[in-house]
């Protein structure tokens, strides 16, 4: 394993590899910064840059935005209380209130030591962790992937928001979507509408940039005309440097911080926003001085951002051996990886594995020019809210187009954009996620050639999957999982209800 | 828009959608010959199927969490959608997404070169900017700077 991490750096050490990885990484930092733009839309949109490159700088190019994005979005969480990204929530707690107390620096840079701590912690663990559930993998058959892709379906249901049910109608959806073009086993066309742009299907490219970036410009412009309120943003001024032994404090915070990242990343529809609130929470109880959080602790910051940096590695252990994208950045990157060749699962490993340990080393590479860029960066990342949102969008409904275009030079992919882009909107204005639906549009085709081979390998006698060991984990995962979702959900509703009745007898009584 | 009343609808519509494909569109655009193993419009018709039971479930809630919601969901749907507020944001999408379109369209018949500018400082006017010279400079620089990236870098010819 040391042998081939060490051949992996030795092939992202190369000058074109660099410099892909700090342009995705600064990149993912100024989008993580902006706030309405998230790393999801960031990598989406400059997937069709990676068209002419190879698998290894286009990886890490993109593993540079998820992670510099993740960051990102620290900082306006910091400096105007606006979370970039939602795993930034919990970081503005007390990120602004040290900024407004004149710390905003020292806020900043505790940030991004623990970022990067969580992230080298996390990449640490995808290198043991991956290869050893990888040769697990590898003896999977048709039955058993058709039980893990359901398995994996169930992310579905952890990513869907505010409604379970509308998070499943838009997996539906993306399934619906999934068997257009060609039947995988008989080869007819199948809903394609004799359309010969849709025999091959749908390309993945222009449905999630449509989905992702087009929709996030329609609901923008929405707000054409509306006054915005004057943000006030705090300066980065004096002396906010943070020594050694201040951070060292905060040690023990940001290791533990980043392993419940790591934890929780790597349970597929979790994310980095949840383990931000969980490790923040995990160092309040822990703290002696409870009280300081919420008012300017760093302990809060190390916590919170320690955590969703730690998820970013973990994130891809399912994707990266399974094939399962663990949430919606890296189900974009599911795409990104069968652009170039590489079907993730745990073939990769045997198939590609230079590549994948390449990959490795520039996710600790990746961290690591995060941390530069951050250090060096931290007076000017204010500016960044200074681009004038018309000119943004605008510049980047052509980078949406055009990306989109460049997948095989054929205008019909605009137009798939255009659609999805409409599709992507209207389920934003009826709160439906577009995650669920991505995660099921790549999952539908491996779901169905599963099943349609199972069937066939077990002559229709579906039940005999259950004579299948590795089979029945996943399918007892599976109800488990169902399960847990459904009894947050009870849990959820109970609460709600707890609170009407409340607010009702408030109401009686005054 | 209530929550409930905006699930009700949700829930309608995707019903109808689930219909329409599997009474109209499936039957005509899949085969359904199972000469080996399930045909292919079994999957197509299983998701469907979800599709609908999904409604269901989905107009069932609404309903539930808001006694009214059948009766006064469509006055709702209606108020809401000519409030002015709505209204507006309604037009001002519509229009970026009519942008959108005269821009696949303007592809078609104009060069890359000649279009994009064009379609950025519509847009950028469109949503409010009124300076001209960074409107110009960003017109341009963006329109090169994609050119070169695509074509010159990455070899990919743009229409």
């Amino acid at each position: 394993m040391i042998n081939m991490l060490l051949q992996g750096f030795i092939d992202i050490f190369t000058v074109n590899t660099l410099l892909w990885m700090l342009f995705g990484t600064t990149t993912g930092i100024i989008i993580g910064a902006i706030p309405g733009l998230t790393s999801t839309m960031g990598v989406a949109l400059l997937v069709p840059l990676t068209f002419g490159m190879g698998p290894i700088p286009s990886i890490c190019m993109l593993l540079g935005i998820y992670c510099g994005g993740t960051y990102g979005g620290s900082v306006t969480a910091i400096l105007i209380n606006t979370p970039g990204t939602p795993a930034a929530a919990a970081t503005a707690l007390d990120g602004y209130e040290l900024a407004k107390k004149g710390k905003a620096g020292k806020a900043l840079k505790m940030a991004i030591y623990s970022s990067t701590v969580g992230g080298l912690i996390s990449a640490a663990m995808l290198i043991f962790i991956s290869p050893l559930l990888a040769k697990i993998a590898i003896k999977f058959g048709a039955p058993e992937y058709f039980a893990l892709v359901m398995l994996g379906l169930t992310v579905v249901a952890g990513i869907s928001g505010k409604s379970i049910l509308k998070g499943l109608m838009a997996g539906a959806l993306g399934l619906l979507f999934s068997t257009v073009g060609m039947d995988p086993m008989i080869g007819t066309a199948r809903l394609a509408f004799d359309n010969i742009n849709l025999i091959g299907g749908l390309s993945t490219i222009p449905v999630l940039i449509g989905l992702f970036a087009l929709s996030e410009i329609l609901t923008q412009s929405e707000n054409i005309g509306k006054a915005g309120s004057k943000v006030e943003l705090c300066k980065v001024e004096g002396d906010q440097s943070l020594s050694f032994k201040e951070f060292m404090k905060h040690m023990k915070t940001t290791i533990k911080g980043s392993f419940i990242g790591t934890y929780v990343g790597a349970i597929p529809g979790i994310g980095g926003g949840v383990a931000s609130f969980v490790s923040y929470n995990e160092a309040i109880r822990a703290s002696k001085h409870p009280e300081t959080f919420g008012k300017g602790e760093l302990d809060g910051v190390a916590a919170s951002e320690a955590a969703n940096n730690g998820a970013t590695g973990a994130t891809l252990i399912p994707l990266l051996t399974l094939g399962i994208p663990g949430d919606v950045v890296t189900a974009v990157l599911l795409g990104a990886f069968m652009i170039q060749g590489l079907t993730p699962g745990p073939l990769l490993f045997k198939e590609h594995g230079a590549t994948v340990y390449a990959i490795f080393a520039g996710l600790i590479v990746i961290n690591i020019i995060m941390l530069i860029i951050g250090v060096f960066g931290i007076k000017y990342f204010a500016y960044i809210n200074n681009i004038p949102a018309e000119l943004m969008f605008s510049s980047i409904y052509i980078m949406c187009a055009i990306g989109a275009y460049a997948v095989d030079s054929n205008m019909f992919q605009i137009g798939t954009m255009l659609f999805f882009g409409v599709l992507g909107y209207f389920m934003r204005k009826l709160e439906m996620p577009g995650g669920p639906f991505l995660i099921a549009f790549l999952l539908g085709p491996m779901w169905e050639s599963n099943f349609r081979r199972t069937m066939l390998v077990f002559e229709g006698k579906m039940y005999l999957i259950f004579t299948r060991p590795i089979a029945v984990f996943f399918i007892v995962l599976c109800i488990l999982s169902i399960y847990w979702i459904v009894k947050n959900e009870m849990i959820k509703k109970v609460r709600e209800v707890d609170e009407e009745i409340v607010k009702d007898t408030v109401k009686e009584s005054a | 828009m209530k929550d409930a009343q905006k699930d009700f609808l949700t829930g309608l519509f995707f019903l109808i959608f689930g219909l329409v494909v599997r009474i109209f569109i499936i039957p005509n655009q899949a085969s359904s010959s199972n000469a080996f193993g399930l045909p292919p419009s079994f999957f197509p018709n299983i998701v469907t199927y979800i599709i609908m039971a999904l409604s269901i479930l989905i107009i069932i809630n609404s309903v539930t969490k808001d006694k009214d919601s059948l009766s006064k969901s469509f006055k709702m749907f209606i108020t809401t959608i000519i409030s002015k507020d709505n209204k507006k944001s309604f037009k001002n999408s519509s229009l970026v997404f009519l942008i959108c379109i005269g821009y696949f369209i303007g592809l078609k018949y104009f060069e890359f070169i000649f279009i994009t500018p064009v379609i950025i400082i519509l847009m950028a006017l469109y949503f409010g900017w009124r300076r001209w010279v960074s409107l110009i400079i960003t017109a341009v620089s963006v329109t090169f700077a994609i050119q070169y990236l695509f074509e010159s870098l990455m070899k990919i010819p743009l229409p």
